[in-house]
């Protein structure tokens, strides 16, 4: 998929030698069947991600708690329109984010020698989420005016979501016991997709008959739960809003 | 005895003058020198050349091999420290009662020296009877078999009408009646020449008895096979192994009532792998087991967390519990041969093993109380582990103030072992001033804050000066344990009207670091009241520092309870 818009933007720098040479011979009405676009984006935060896994440690049942937040970042967004009906169009888009950190852990560990009296551990573990979406949407744009040209967007998005996840609080612990450190994190890949829903709008600014600047501003959201080691709901927030800024070629 | 008691202190007031350096006349010299003074009137510089006098004296006698140095510690608990102990020899040969203790800092000077010795025994040492026709008197004189971990050893033995008489001696298990007696011989006639019970144990008032309180813990166990058995794998284990048994730090044995097997057992035939309690699905239903494993991995905790000490021979001693020695449902037939062993007691018999009675049936009830399994109370369990510690440490002899002292000693960690694990309360099962109150209901059978109560004196002028119970071990011990009590919570002692403020019960600790590093460091084998005082108040000058609150709460609980 990028590997096309990169030659579509390639494309569209031979452009302007061509719009130059038209300019001075007769002005041009300006047509809009449709238009592509390819953005550099920020994505916000969908939120955080917190798991609280159970088990069975010294004839007690332990915990610990992952939260992880899903911080704002680059994103790559693209994807095009086609009018089908006066200034209705269909158009359809595929975003792609992912956000590196660090999940903050911390569990109580059951005591071997007494009943309720867990000890404490807090550390950290790596963390990868990844998002993918494909946006199907309705479209609506303003006429192609000399410059400016408006459109407003709505649709489902198909989420397909990739979370790392921890299954495992690994601490040590010695005589006499009364306190357990934490040494390391079980982890694991986990995958989903999931339909959610989508709006933005976008405005675009043509120094040439067939390309442009513009910039857009979307919202997408898809909820859905993972599930952890011990089959305990995980809330997942996908998506989140999107600002982006990129090219835009009109045919 | 006619003692002649030395004690290297100097009291300005002149009251009473001592030596500095005690007469070669002198029959007995009892020693409590500090680099500061310890009684009040007496003068710092004089306690310090009193003090210095007997350092010289300690090392000259060192070289000339009247004092053989067993012991060189570092102290866990004074930087730098180290705690040298002495007994004294005459030829080679132990006198009995002879020991003292030594507290170097961290520059070699001595900060201290307490104990007692024999500055006039001459005797010959060539003993008639060989080593082993001794061991065949011992057993006869004791009624029972010499312990394997107490073989026949020469010892001289102060007479009470004056002079020293060469013996043999040993430790005696008598299958007779359960006790465990220290046992003297003379060396060339083979006739007896002293002999008392030296299981130290908790003895119980015959009347009220408790048990197990119900509550769910956890239990340390080791798998073996399909089956578990009551072995601590999780506590810091013993180096060695013993007769094929699990290497551990605790074991507790059941020996299902059977008294055969019991006296077998107790005669140290060697328990058997199978004499270890077991369990098929490790839910474990028999209380007195429960708990004697249990209670004694609290009172292992207690020692290495509080005082940093491994286990009673702070080498990791595997420590022997024996629950079910008898049933208790056969009192009528037993308990007047062991009602005072296996029935209403609980006992240490040296080498790191106790002994845990069965209590009575609960439709009987004795001296008004029902009487549970003693391994039911957790301050029993850790009195009778802290004889273990005191086995190893100052080793006082369980007779007469020595014999309270070590008694005290067990109380006073008893209830501090409580303390640290039962929340603060008055029931079953909650932490308190009274020693055995879950296993002898109601009331237990001693308290440390009214010992009045039980009968027992709270005040010196009121000790008992009897021969039975080893010289009132178990009754004496109460002024020593009111003394305690006092420090720590304060209040006024009923006979003297003396009030004493105390540390506070949130800073228990102090004193109780106090009393253990007295208790092990400090004191010699034949420490007396007095001495016990001078000891704990160093001993808190040494944790706290001079004036301290800890030093002035325990000299004041000394003075209300009338110890000088």
């Amino acid at each position: 998929m990028t590997r096309r818009f990169v030659a579509l933007a390639a494309l569209a720098l031979c452009l302007p030698s061509l719009a130059f040479a038209q300019k001075r011979k007769a002005p041009v009405k300006n047509v809009d069947h449709g238009e592509i676009y390819v953005n550099g984006a920020y994505q916000g935060s969908s939120g955080d991600v917190s798991s609280t896994v159970s088990f069975t440690a010294n004839l007690e049942t332990g915990s610990f708690t992952s939260k992880f937040r899903v911080m704002p970042g680059a994103a790559f967004d693209a994807g095009g329109r086609v009018r089908v009906w006066k200034r209705l169009g269909v158009g359809a888009a595929v975003t792609s984010f992912s956000a590196n950190g660090t999940t903050d852990i911390t569990g109580q560990v059951p005591h071997p020698f007494f009943f309720r009296t867990p000890r404490s551990i807090t550390g950290e573990a790596s963390i990868e989420r990844k998002e993918t979406a494909f946006h199907l949407r309705a479209v609506v744009s303003s006429p192609p005016g000399r410059r400016l040209q408006f459109s407003g967007f709505a649709g489902p998005v198909f989420f397909s979501v990739s979370q790392t996840l921890v299954d495992k609080a690994n601490y040590s612990d010695a005589y006499p016991f009364d306190t357990a450190t934490f040494t390391s994190a079980t982890t694991r890949r986990v995958s989903k997709s999931k339909t959610g829903f989508g709006a933005g709008a976008d405005v675009a600014y043509y120094f040439m008959k067939n390309l442009g600047v513009g910039f857009s501003a979307s919202f997408a959201s898809g909820s859905f739960d993972l599930r952890a080691v011990d089959d305990s709901p995980v809330a997942i927030k996908a998506g989140g809003g999107l600002a982006g800024l990129g090219l835009r070629i009109r045919f | 005895m006619r003692n002649v008691v030395v004690v290297a202190l100097v009291f300005a007031t002149g009251a009473w003058v001592h030596s500095q350096t005690p007469a070669p006349t002198d029959r007995v010299m009892r020693v409590t020198a500090a680099a500061r003074a310890l009684a009040p009137g007496q003068s710092d510089a004089g306690a310090l050349a009193d003090l210095r006098a007997w350092d010289q004296r300690v090392t000259d006698m060192q070289r000339a091999g009247d004092l053989r140095r067993l012991a060189g510690i570092s102290d866990d608990m004074v930087a730098g420290g180290v705690d040298e102990r002495f007994e004294q020899r005459h030829l080679g040969v132990r006198v009995f009662g002879g020991s003292l203790t030594r507290q170097l800092n961290r520059f070699g000077q001595a900060e201290s020296v307490f104990g007692t010795i024999y500055p006039d025994v001459t005797i010959d040492v060539t003993p008639a009877l060989a080593p082993d026709a001794a061991a065949s008197r011992l057993a006869a004189a004791g009624n029972g078999v010499v312990l394997r971990t107490s073989p026949p050893e020469l010892m001289i033995i102060p007479n009470d009408a004056g002079g020293y008489r060469l013996t043999y001696s040993a430790r005696v298990f008598s299958a007779a009646d359960g006790w465990v007696r220290r046992v003297f011989i003379d060396a060339d006639t083979g006739a007896t020449a002293d002999s008392y019970i030296d299981s130290w144990t908790q003895t119980a008032a015959i009347g009220t008895g408790s048990g197990v309180i119900g509550d769910t813990k956890k239990i340390m166990t080791g798998q073996q096979g399909s089956s578990f058995i009551a072995a601590d794998l999780l506590r810091p284990p013993d180096s060695n192994t013993y007769f094929g048994l699990p290497r551990t730090g605790i074991l507790t044995f059941d020996l299902k009532g059977n008294l055969n097997r019991t006296l077998q057992v107790l005669d140290f035939l060697a328990p058997a792998v199978t004499d270890i309690a077991a369990d098929s699905d490790n839910v474990w239903t028999d209380a007195a087991i429960v708990d004697a494993h249990t209670y004694a991995g609290y009172t292992y905790d207690f020692y290495y967390k509080r005082f940093g000490r491994k286990g009673l021979d702070n080498a990791n001693l595997q420590m022997w519990l024996f629950t079910n020695p008898v049933k208790a449902t056969d009192w009528p037939a037993l308990f007047g041969q062991y009602g005072g062993t296996f029935f209403l007691n609980a006992f240490y018999s040296s080498g790191g093993n106790v002994t845990f009675g069965v209590g009575l049936p609960s439709t009987v009830t004795m001296s008004g109380k029902t009487w549970y399994p003693f391994s039911g109370a957790l301050d029993v369990v850790a009195h009778e582990l802290t004889h273990g510690v005191t086995d190893y440490t100052s080793d006082l002899i369980y007779r007469n103030e020595s014999g309270a002292l070590n008694e005290s000693f067990s109380d006073m960690m008893g209830t501090a072992v409580e303390f640290d694990f039962q929340p603060v309360g008055n029931g079953i099962g909650q932490a308190d001033w009274l020693e055995g109150e879950d296993i002898a209901r109601p009331g237990g059978i001693r308290s440390l804050s009214n010992p009045n109560a039980y009968g027992h004196p709270d005040h010196y002028s009121l000790r008992r000066t009897t021969s039975a119970d080893n010289g009132g071990v178990h009754t004496n011990s109460s002024i020593v344990n009111h003394m305690f009590y006092l420090a720590i919570a304060g209040g006024t002692n009923r006979v003297s009207g003396q009030t004493v403020v105390g540390v506070g019960f949130e800073n228990r600790q102090q004193i109780e670091r106090a009393i253990y590093r007295a208790f092990t460091v400090l004191m010699p084998a034949s420490a007396t009241f007095s001495a016990a005082r001078a000891a704990t108040i160093q001993a808190a000058r040494d944790l706290y520092g001079t004036n301290s609150n800890a030093e002035r709460a325990l000299t004041a609980a000394w003075n209300a309870v009338g110890v000088s």
